[in-house]
């Protein structure tokens, strides 16, 4: 790290140096020491403090073993694409992805895994969390359609109010699909796949339910734009 | 008077008072839980505070503050494993008091320790802050400038065991703020302006991005090196009865004050930290005990005095700590150093127009600090049976979720608009991967973070000087308060470098 750092304040100064300076006209006389000292001295301290590191310190022997090595990877890969894809295909679809992927991965460490099954697990998250998220949908907009139209109670119109109905529907949900498939999956393997799966559900669900609703935070609708 | 109803109207709803609760049992947990810490937590809810009304939005952000300080007994107890080093002198006696079958007690004792610590150091924070403020009243932009130094070189000197890497990190979160555009001119300082320029980016990096990614995102980074590790499972599920007797807390009188004192004081002076004042208070309980003539039981043999000196003192610095971070915007630890950037990207600024010209918020700020400590103790008593099931959870369960909360903060806080969100995203990532490098190579961060909420400020007040001085240093020379603070500084400096030669020499 050190030596990257130092090439990067080495970059850095460069940068400054040959930037535009930032003082504006009326201040050259009025003392301004314009907009590249305080840049320029970081520079060369942060250039000389990592250089004098470089030199003194031995690189560390302790390396990341193998396998922490492709759980970093993994895990990198998965943000990147995450970051990077968001906007496309939206917060519900790659946040469910994502989790019941991590989730998967880091549970099943050391432990033998079928990946036919973790893939099918994921796919039924996935079904399972878009479709009880246009449930949620249906039933918050349909409700304050009716108290708009003075059908219901003007309360059901509120966000606040739909988002607690909301949060309701996802505890409930929760409970059921914990007590449905606990009896079904019960293999070790199973048992990992149905922990990360409705672990992702519930937590979409609830952070959807969270800053869509509670907080009007533009959450990217991505391909589930309806 | 006035503006004392005034900050009462603030905080006088509902909503205020459930953020807080939520806030306390939210900090409770992730104190609780090794591998996460009060400035992570502070970091995660940023977002949502920014959400709400200021005074409830801060609010929040106090409550994960005291109860992160006050969960981190939580392990230390049933385990014997701090939840953070402000615990550490509360792991032997708690402990012991475990395998003697009082964990209830214990648990008990340390939630009415940290309220009585909590509690009380706030009426010192609401004493001593406005008088601090005050004193500001004399800085020009020389004095605020060489103030802002002071602060950073507080946090590098105390974020790591090496001076020169915190100072280091100090510096690079004045790059990351140079990043911003020109404080005088406007103008754009971004590399790549003619792409970046027409970015989010243009501003400078995004504050809470940032903090984000560095405690956030770094973290699930960093504890992948411990997946392979075994967790600890044997955890005491036999909590037996939770309060300690009344009169053996009234017995407790003279550690109560002599630790409140001691946390308060050591809190107040930044740099310092929990840590030191945890060990105090216990070695201070340790000789009222020993003069109680039988009366009271000599902390390190498993007995309550030995819970209640240390959790006394550590959340009496939670109150100590918020007075140079409110009255200066210095803060004491990289918990505050978080809660000021909090503050600031809340719009609040640390410091004597704070108390001069908004004094109904800087009571709303002190209310919701009372309200979360007594949340806070309560949360904790009536939960006293769940702790083990918390301690049970693993890290690989937990930090899938940190990392979606972690992106979908900065996300949050774009509002609407998505295309921004997206940049601040991949700032969230690339902090996240700074940050695990910089853990992995032992570079303290918090000084990064003051860096970053520094640096404008800094940078505007050093050429305002500069200016004022006819293009010549004379402000900062002919200033006796410039004179105090470079003093402070070579003398912080000075003692951290002998306290490190010492320890080199004891280790040859």
């Amino acid at each position: 790290m050190p030596a990257v750092m130092t090439l990067m304040s080495a970059l850095y100064f460069v940068y400054v140096l040959t930037g535009e300076d930032t003082i504006l006209a009326a201040d050259a006389v009025g003392g301004d020491p314009g907009g590249k000292v305080l840049p320029l001295t970081m520079a060369v301290f942060l250039f000389l403090g990592f250089l004098y590191i470089t030199v003194k310190e031995r690189p560390e022997g302790a390396q990341m073993d193998p396998g922490t090595r492709r759980l970093f990877v993994i895990t990198l890969a998965l943000s990147v694409l995450y970051v990077m894809l968001i906007r496309h295909i939206g917060f519900v679809i790659l946040t469910t992805l994502l989790l019941y992927s991590l989730e998967y991965i880091y549970t099943s460490l050391g432990e033998e895994r079928d990946r036919r099954q973790a893939v099918l697990g994921g796919a039924g998250t996935l079904g399972i969390t878009v479709g009880a998220f246009f449930v949620m949908r249906m039933i918050t907009r349909n409700l304050m359609g009716l108290a708009r139209a003075g059908v219901l109670p003007g309360i059901f119109a509120v966000t606040a109010f739909e988002a607690c109905i909301s949060m309701t529907y996802v505890g409930l949900l929760a409970f059921v699909l914990q007590k449905a498939l606990s009896r079904r999956f019960t293999g070790a393997g199973m048992v990992r796949i149905r922990q990360a799966g409705l672990l992702t559900t519930t937590a979409v669900l609830f952070l959807y339910v969270v800053f869509k609703q509670f907080f009007s935070v533009n959450l990217a609708a991505g391909i589930l734009n309806f | 008077m006035n503006d004392f109803i005034a900050g009462v109207g603030l905080v006088a709803h509902v909503s205020t008072f459930l953020w807080c609760g939520f806030g306390a049992a939210l900090g409770i947990v992730l104190g609780a839980l090794p591998g996460l810490t009060a400035t992570m937590g502070i970091a995660l809810v940023i977002p949502i505070s920014y959400q709400l009304d200021t005074a409830t939005g801060i609010g929040l952000l106090l409550a994960v503050y005291c109860g992160a300080v006050c969960g981190a007994s939580i392990p230390a107890i049933l385990l014997g494993i701090p939840g953070n080093p402000n615990a550490i002198a509360t792991a032997e006696d708690g402990q012991l008091m475990t395998k003697k079958g009082l964990a209830g007690q214990a648990l008990g004792g340390a939630v009415i320790a940290s309220m009585i610590g909590g509690l009380g150091s706030e009426i010192f924070l609401i004493f001593f802050s406005p008088m601090v403020a005050r004193m500001t009243l004399a800085f020009g932009p020389a004095e605020k400038c060489t103030l802002a130094l002071v602060g950073l070189v507080i946090i590098a000197a105390v974020s790591g065991d090496d001076l020169l890497k915190g100072l280091l990190m100090g510096a690079l979160g004045f790059v990351f703020a140079f990043l911003g555009p020109d404080p005088m001119s406007g103008r754009l300082r971004i590399p790549f302006a003619s792409v970046l320029g027409k970015t989010p980016f243009a501003n400078g990096l995004d504050m809470t991005s940032t903090l984000i990614g560095l405690y956030g995102v770094s973290q699930v980074f960093f504890e992948l090196d411990n997946f392979r590790k075994p967790q600890n499972m044997d955890v005491c599920t036999d909590i037996g009865k939770v309060f300690p007797p009344l009169k053996k807390i009234a017995s407790m009188w003279k550690i109560i004050l002599s630790s409140l004192g001691i946390g308060t004081l050591i809190g107040s002076i930044p740099g310092t930290g929990a840590s030191i004042a945890v060990f105090m208070s216990r070695n201070a309980a340790a000789g009222i005990c020993e003069h109680s003539r039988g009366k009271l039981d000599k902390p390190g043999t498993g007995c309550l005095e030995g819970v209640f000196a240390p959790e006394v003192a550590n959340n009496a610095v939670t109150g100590g700590a918020l007075i140079p971070a409110l009255s200066l915007g210095i803060p004491g630890d990289s918990a505050t150093a978080v809660l000021i950037g909090a503050l600031m990207i809340n719009g609040i600024t640390p410091g004597f127009a704070l108390f001069s010209q908004n004094m109904p918020l800087v009571y709303s700020i002190f209310i919701t600090l009372l309200v979360s400590n007594i949340f806070m103790g309560v949360f904790q008593l009536a939960g006293v049976r769940w702790y083990p099931k918390i301690l049970l959870i693993s890290q690989k369960v937990l930090m899938p979720v940190v990392l979606v909360l972690s992106f979908l903060g900065p996300y949050a806080l774009a509002g609407s608009s998505v295309s921004k969100g997206v940049y601040f995203l991949g700032t969230a990532l690339g902090m996240g991967i700074l940050g695990y490098f910089m853990k992995k190579n032992k570079y303290p961060i918090a000084p990064v973070v003051l860096g970053l909420i520094l640096g404008e400020m800094f940078e505007e007040q050093f050429r305002r000087g500069v200016k004022l001085g006819g293009g010549t240093f004379s402000r900062f020379y002919t200033s006796p308060i410039c004179w105090f603070f470079i003093a402070l500084v070579v003398f912080i400096v000075g003692s951290v470098v002998l306290k490190n030669r010492k320890k080199e020499n004891l280790h040859a």
